[in-house]
């Protein structure tokens, strides 16, 4: 799994939310500074929009996980993506964001994904399984996990993006 | 008319919202539709934005309060005081409440 993922590499085009959206190997010298917390995230899996299933532990095993809770008909998400799309681009292939939408359509995502220009890993949990374990009750709600999966953040009413950016130069060291 | 969505989520009053918790699914997109006595449909329509309003009747001195989410709907077709449901593609129908203004209301269960 893990080979595929990093045979996956990333650049996926906006919209797609699949495996070719996946970060590809760790960065040399990128190291990540302790945990903060001793709080375990939940685990979570999740299939991506083209089936693709991602495991959470897999995806915390050696990077930190920005997970955000969305929706496509959630006009407060457009603003929250806006807050993260330069960190995304900032942090490539050394912090991993998933996009998780609940009550969804896969077409009403896919238009969103692309209409707000989403490069990373999608799917959607209409169970709201990982959304209950992870207690959001509704988008935008945004969480940041460590590498090896300490749950050091949640921000359930999504996060300014200075602040979450604050959160991933703390953690990351390169 | 207005649906209410009574999810005690922290909002701040004013913000737009969507249903939380297990209210996810009245959305804005979402399709409803009111129904007479007879189940025959009167209005039919798409949920906009939802907007915070208070929960309580209290002031806690803090930006974010609990809140629900009141979404305004046109009630066109609806007469005062008359027997109607709201249906949602999901959750149970909820029986719209007319108050002494005429104005009429539907609270998800």
């Amino acid at each position: 799994m893990l080979a595929a993922l990093a045979l996956a590499g990333c650049g996926g085009a906006a919209g797609d939310g699949g495996r070719s959206t996946l970060p590809g190997p760790l960065p040399a010298g990128v190291r990540f500074a302790p945990a903060t917390s001793t709080a375990v995230a939940p685990p979570f899996s999740l299939a991506l929009l083209d089936g693709t299933r991602v495991e959470g532990a897999k995806l915390w095993r050696d990077r930190p996980v920005v997970l955000f809770f969305f929706g496509s008909w959630c006009s407060r998400c457009a603003k929250q993506q806006q807050e993260l799309s330069p960190l995304v681009s900032k942090y490539e292939d050394v912090v991993t964001f998933v996009g998780v939408a609940g009550k969804d359509k896969p077409p009403a995502v896919r238009a969103w994904l692309e209409d707000h220009g989403v490069t990373y890993p999608v799917g959607i949990d209409g169970s709201l399984e990982s959304w209950r374990r992870y207690a959001v009750r509704q988008p935008p709600a945004v969480v940041l996990i460590g590498p090896g999966g300490t749950l050091e953040r949640g921000w359930a009413d999504g996060v300014d993006g200075d602040v979450l950016a604050d959160s991933l130069a703390r953690m990351v060291e390169r | 008319m207005a649906l209410v969505a009574p999810d005690a989520v922290l909002r701040e009053l004013g913000e737009t919202c969507a249903g939380g918790g297990p209210f996810l699914y009245a959305h804005a997109t979402a399709d409803y539709r009111i129904e007479d006595a007879s189940g025959r449909t009167v209005v039919r329509g798409t949920l906009p934005e939802g907007e915070a309003v208070a929960a309580f009747n209290h002031d806690p001195g803090v930006p974010r309060v609990p809140t629900y989410c009141r979404f305004s709907l046109s009630a066109e077709g609806v007469v005062a005081g008359g027997h109607y449901r709201l249906v949602l593609p999901e959750g149970a129908p909820v029986a719209l409440k007319f108050g002494d203004d005429g104005h009429a209301t539907a609270v998800l269960q």
